[in-house]
C-alpha cells in the first residue's frame, strides 16, 4: 500500500516536472484570465470571450522575425485577411512583430492579432482575437501578456 | 550675543514651506471649467476602404486635423473640436456605420493640479536665483542640483500640460474600415506549414479543454 502511494507519488512529481518544463516560454497572465496549457501553447480566456494562445514551432528553415513575418503577412493577405495594423513590439527577451486584421464573423467584425518572434530555433507565435469593442478594451492586458513573454 | 546663521538645509526648509503657501494657485472656477476629451472609436463598411480612407483623411487635413496612423483599413485621426458634428457626418455619408462609441473624460481636475504644480515650481525657481545671487560659494553648489531637479521636474510638467491641451483641443477618432464586398476569407496553401495552421477561424472555433 505504501509502495503504491510512494510510486503515485513520484509518478505524479515525474509528471508535473515534465509538463511544466516543455512549454519553452513563460508569461505573466492577468489574474481576471482563466489559463490552460494545451500541447505545449498556453491559451488564454477572459470571461467575456476574449482569446488568446501563445505557441511555439520549430524554425525550420532557420530564418529571422522579419522572414517570418512576411511570410504571415503574405500568406493571410493572399487569402483575404484585411490588415488593419502592423507594429514591432518587445517582450522579456524577446523582439517581434505583430498584425492586426480585421475578420467579419457572423454579423459582427473580430480584431485578430498575430505575433511573431524568432530566438535561435524557435518560432514565438501569439495569437488574440475579440469581437472589435472586446478587443479593444484589454489592449492593455494583451499589451502585458505580450511584454511579459519570455523565451526558456 | 552673536547672531548664528541658521544651517542652510533649514532655511531652504522653511524656504520651500513658504513658497508652497504663497503660490497663486487656480481658482475654484478655473478648476471646475470643463476640460473634455473625445476618443472615438468607429467601424464603417465601405465599398472601397483606401478611397474612403484616402477622402476622410483628406478633410481632416483641410480643416486643420492630421493623422497618426493610417493603413489600407484604419486611419487613425485627430481633429480640431469644432469639427465633431462635421466629421461625424462625413464619415456616415461614407457608407454604413457598423459602430460608433465615444468616450468622453472631464480632466478639468487633473488639468488644474497640473498647471498649479507647475506654477509653484516657477515661483521656486525664481526664489532660487534669488538666493544663488545672494548666496556664497559653496551655497551656490548646494542650490546647483536642487536646481537641476526643478527644471527637469518643470519641463515634465510642461510636456504633460502640452499634452492634455491637445488632446483638448483635438477629437481622436480612430476608423476601421471593412469592405461592402468582404467575404470569409479563403484558405490558401502555404509553403511553411505553421502558417497553414494559422487561421482565425480555426482559433476561434477552439474550445477550453479543461486541463
Amino acid at each position: 500500500m505504501v509502495n503504491k502511494t510512494v510510486k503515485a507519488l513520484f509518478l505524479f512529481l515525474l509528471a508535473s516536472s515534465v509538463f511544466s518544463g516543455c512549454r519553452p516560454f513563460s508569461a505573466e497572465i492577468p489574474d481576471k484570465f482563466a489559463a490552460s496549457r494545451d500541447r505545449g501553447s498556453l491559451v488564454i480566456y477572459s470571461p467575456d470571450g476574449f482569446k488568446a494562445r501563445i505557441k511555439t514551432e520549430k524554425n525550420t528553415p532557420l530564418k529571422d522575425t522579419s522572414f517570418w513575418a512576411e511570410a504571415l503577412k503574405t500568406q493571410l493577405t493572399g487569402e483575404g485577411y484585411p490588415l488593419l495594423e502592423e507594429r514591432v513590439f518587445s517582450s522579456a527577451n524577446l523582439e517581434g512583430i505583430e498584425l492586426t486584421w480585421l475578420m467579419p464573423l457572423g454579423n459582427r467584425y473580430y480584431k485578430y492579432m498575430t505575433a511573431v518572434s524568432v530566438k535561435d530555433k524557435t518560432i514565438y507565435i501569439v495569437e488574440a482575437a475579440a469581437e472589435k469593442e472586446l478587443f479593444d478594451k484589454y489592449d492593455d492586458d494583451i499589451k502585458t501578456i505580450i511584454s511579459s513573454i519570455s523565451a526558456r | 550675543m552673536r547672531f548664528k546663521m541658521p544651517p542652510i538645509g533649514l532655511l531652504f526648509r522653511i524656504f520651500l514651506i513658504s513658497i508652497f503657501l504663497t503660490a497663486p494657485f487656480l481658482s475654484a472656477s478655473e478648476i471646475f471649467k470643463e476640460k473634455l476629451t473625445f476618443y472615438i472609436s468607429s467601424s464603417i463598411a465601405v465599398s472601397n476602404p483606401q478611397k474612403s480612407g484616402d477622402e476622410i483623411t483628406a478633410f481632416c487635413e483641410s480643416g486643420g486635423g492630421y493623422y497618426t496612423r493610417k493603413s489600407d483599413y484604419m486611419v487613425s485621426l485627430r481633429y480640431p473640436l469644432p469639427y465633431k458634428e462635421k466629421m461625424e457626418e462625413i464619415v456616415r455619408k461614407r457608407g454604413t456605420v457598423l459602430s460608433w462609441n465615444v468616450n468622453t473624460q472631464d480632466k478639468s481636475t487633473e488639468y488644474a493640479v497640473l498647471v498649479n504644480q507647475l506654477k509653484s515650481r516657477k515661483n521656486l525657481l525664481s526664489e532660487y536665483m534669488r538666493l544663488i545671487e545672494s548666496s556664497g560659494f559653496s551655497g551656490t553648489l548646494s542650490l546647483e542640483k536642487e536646481l537641476i531637479n526643478l527644471v527637469t521636474e518643470m519641463e515634465q510638467l510642461k510636456g504633460r500640460i502640452r499634452k492634455m491641451e491637445n488632446d483638448f483641443t483635438y477629437i481622436q477618432l480612430d476608423l476601421d474600415f471593412v469592405s461592402e464586398e468582404s467575404s470569409r476569407p479563403e484558405k490558401q496553401i502555404s509553403s511553411f506549414s505553421w502558417i497553414n495552421r494559422i487561421d482565425f477561424y480555426d482559433f476561434m472555433g477552439g474550445a477550453y479543454n479543461g486541463e
